[in-house]
C-alpha cells in the first residue's frame, strides 16, 4: 500500500532542473550533496527585484536568504516571519506543508515571492498581510 | 518604463484608496435611515406640511457616490438633502417656505435639539457627536423650467429643477434663486452609463441578484472612485488654504466632462488630470465652469472676485500629476507608498494596502494564486499556484 511505503525524496538534479525550467537565468551549483540556487525574484509589477539564495541539502529544511538589496528592518522592529539569520520562514515545519518529495519550484519558490510582496506591504503599512503563526506570540493559524 | 502589469497593480491599489475614502457601508445605511426618518416626520399625516407632499431626497457627493470621508477624525460628513413641497412660485414667498419648513422640525423636540442656527439656504441638523453627520435640508420648490427648455437643456434634465431660498438676499430680490441637483446627478451618471452598466450587470451576477436588484451606490465607477481620490488630494494640499481650495462641484463637474467611459482608475486619473482644464470656457473675458443643466449658472462664479482660486486649481491639478508620477519613478511597493503618503494620507494609503495585501492573501487561501515563470510575479495569472501554506518563525 502506498502509505506503508517510504515516499522517495526527489533527487537534488530533478529539483535543479524544475528550478531552471521555472527560471532559465538563476544560477545553479550542486556541490556535495548541496544545491545552491540563485535567482531573481519580483513579486509584482510594482515591487523591486531581489536577490534570492536557497541552500537545500536532502533530508533538510531548505535555508533561504535574500542576497540583494539588504532587507529593510525599521528601527525597533523585526522582520515578520524569518529565523535567525534573517532567513525567511514560509512554512510550518513537522506539518509536510513543505517535504523533500515536493518540488522546490512549485513550493518554496512561489512562497518566496509571495514572502517579498508581504515584506514590502509590511514596510508601507505595518501590517503582515500574508497570515501565518509566529508561534512565541500566538498559535493560532490564520494562513 | 510603465508596463500593462504595473498599470494594473497600480490601479488596484488606487481602487482600495478610493474605497478607503469612501463612507463606510454603515455610515451609509444610518445616513439613509436619518434623511428618511426627517422626510418621514415632515410629511406624515397631521403634519403642517403633509398638504404640501414633501420629499426628502440626497443631493450632492452622497448621491453622486463621491462623497469622501473627512480628513480628520474629529470632522462629520455633511449630507445635502433637498425637501421639496408641491407648492408654486406665486403662492408662497422664500421667507415662508424657509419658515414652514424649520416650524415643522421644530415641532419635534428632538429635531428642536439638533437644529443649527439658520443658514443662508438651509436647516442644518447636527446629530450626536458618534454619528458624525451633519444634514443640510434645502427648502425646495419646483421651478417653471421653460426657461430653461428655450436656453436648450434637454427636458429630462430641465423638468427637475427646483426654486430655492435666500436669506440673505430674499428682501432685495423677489426672483427665487435656482438649482437642479436631480438634473444634474441624472447629467453625471449619463456621463458613465456605459460603464456602470457593464460594472452593475458584472456586480448582478457575483451577487447572484437580478441586476435591478443591485442598488446603485454599490456600483463605483472610475470616474467616481477617481473624484474621490481627486478630492483627498485637493484636501490635503489645500489643508491650511480651504477658502483658496477648488471646490468640489468645479472638480466633478470637469471630471465627468473629461470622462470618456474608460475602465481603467489609473487611466481614468491621467485623462482626468490631463483633460479636465478644457472643459473651462472663457465668455468675454470670465471663467466660465457651466452647470450642465444649467448653463446661466457659472460654478466658478468666485474666481472672478478671487483669481487666485482658477490659479489654485491648475496648480492643482499639475501637482496631482507630478505626484503619481514621481511616485511611480520608485520601484518597491513601500516606496511608492512612502511617496503617495504625503499627497494623500497615510491613514487612507495604509488601508489601501492592507486592503490590498488581505485581498492576495485570500486569494491564495482559496489557491487562486499564482506565480508567474521567470519574474516570480503574484497574481491571478501565472503558471505555477502558490499553494497553502503557514509563514512561520519568530516575530
Amino acid at each position: 500500500m502506498a502509505g506503508s511505503r517510504k515516499i522517495k525524496k526527489i533527487s537534488l538534479a530533478v529539483q535543479t532542473l524544475n528550478l531552471k525550467k521555472m527560471f532559465p537565468e538563476s544560477k545553479d551549483q550542486i556541490r556535495k550533496n548541496c544545491l545552491t540556487w540563485e535567482a531573481d525574484l519580483t513579486p509584482s509589477a510594482l515591487s523591486k527585484t531581489y536577490t534570492v539564495q536557497l541552500i537545500y541539502k536532502l533530508n533538510k529544511s531548505p535555508n533561504i536568504l535574500v542576497k540583494k538589496p539588504n532587507l529593510i528592518v525599521p528601527d525597533g522592529k523585526r522582520l515578520p516571519h524569518t529565523y535567525s539569520g534573517d532567513r525567511l520562514c514560509l512554512y510550518y515545519p513537522g506539518i509536510g506543508e513543505w517535504r523533500g518529495n515536493l518540488l522546490l519550484a512549485r513550493t518554496i519558490v512561489p512562497w518566496i515571492s509571495e514572502w517579498l510582496l508581504n515584506y514590502e506591504i509590511w514596510l508601507a503599512t505595518n501590517t503582515w498581510c500574508g497570515g501565518g503563526i509566529h508561534p512565541s506570540v500566538n498559535s493560532k493559524i490564520t494562513g | 518604463m510603465f508596463d500593462l502589469e504595473k498599470k494594473t497593480q497600480f490601479s488596484q491599489i488606487l481602487r482600495h484608496l478610493a474605497d478607503s475614502l469612501d463612507i463606510s457601508d454603515t455610515h451609509y445605511d444610518d445616513a439613509v435611515k436619518k434623511y428618511k426618518a426627517v422626510g418621514n416626520w415632515l410629511g406624515k399625516e397631521g403634519s403642517s406640511l403633509a398638504q404640501y407632499s414633501p420629499e426628502i431626497s440626497p443631493q450632492g457627493s452622497f448621491n453622486l457616490g463621491t462623497i469622501v470621508k473627512p480628513v480628520s477624525h474629529e470632522d462629520t460628513y455633511d449630507i445635502d438633502l433637498v425637501c421639496q413641497l408641491d407648492i408654486s412660485q406665486n403662492e408662497i414667498t422664500q421667507l415662508l417656505l424657509k419658515k414652514i419648513v424649520g416650524d415643522r422640525l421644530r415641532v419635534n423636540k428632538t429635531y428642536q435639539g439638533m437644529l443649527a442656527k439658520e443658514g443662508r439656504r438651509c436647516w442644518t441638523l447636527i446629530y450626536a457627536e458618534e454619528t458624525k453627520f451633519h444634514m443640510d435640508i434645502l427648502p425646495a420648490i419646483p421651478d417653471d423650467y421653460t426657461w430653461l427648455i428655450q436656453l436648450g437643456v434637454p427636458y429630462e434634465y430641465a423638468s427637475q429643477a427646483i426654486c430655492i431660498t435666500d436669506k440673505n438676499r430674499w428682501h432685495l430680490d423677489p426672483d427665487w434663486p435656482r438649482s437642479n441637483p436631480k438634473g444634474y446627478a441624472d447629467w453625471f451618471r449619463q456621463r458613465m452609463v456605459t460603464v456602470f452598466e457593464s460594472q452593475k450587470k458584472f456586480l448582478a451576477e457575483q451577487m447572484r441578484a437580478n441586476i435591478e436588484d443591485v442598488p446603485d451606490y454599490k456600483v463605483k465607477t472610475p470616474l467616481q472612485r477617481a473624484i474621490q481620490i481627486l478630492k483627498r488630494h485637493r484636501d490635503i494640499m489645500f489643508a491650511n488654504d480651504p477658502d483658496g481650495m477648488p471646490i468640489s462641484i468645479i472638480i466633478t463637474t470637469l471630471a465627468a466632462h473629461a470622462y470618456n467611459n474608460e475602465t481603467d482608475l489609473y487611466e481614468t486619473l491621467k485623462s482626468l488630470v490631463k483633460n479636465m482644464p478644457l472643459y473651462i470656457e472663457p465668455h468675454e473675458g470670465i471663467l466660465w465652469v457651466p452647470n450642465p443643466v444649467n448653463p446661466k449658472e457659472n460654478f466658478a462664479d468666485k474666481w472672478q472676485e478671487h483669481p487666485d482660486r482658477a490659479v489654485n486649481f491648475h496648480k492643482w491639478l499639475v501637482k496631482v500629476e507630478k505626484d503619481i508620477t514621481d511616485a511611480l519613478e520608485n520601484q518597491g511597493i513601500h516606496e511608492i507608498a512612502s511617496s503617495l503618503k504625503p499627497a494623500f494620507g497615510e491613514k487612507s494609503l495604509n488601508e489601501a494596502l492592507v486592503m490590498y495585501g488581505d485581498k492576495v492573501n485570500k486569494q491564495r487561501q482559496n489557491g487562486k494564486l499564482r506565480m508567474a515563470a521567470g519574474s516570480g510575479i503574484i497574481g491571478s495569472t501565472g503558471q505555477t499556484k502558490v499553494g497553502g501554506h503557514t509563514f512561520y518563525g519568530r516575530q
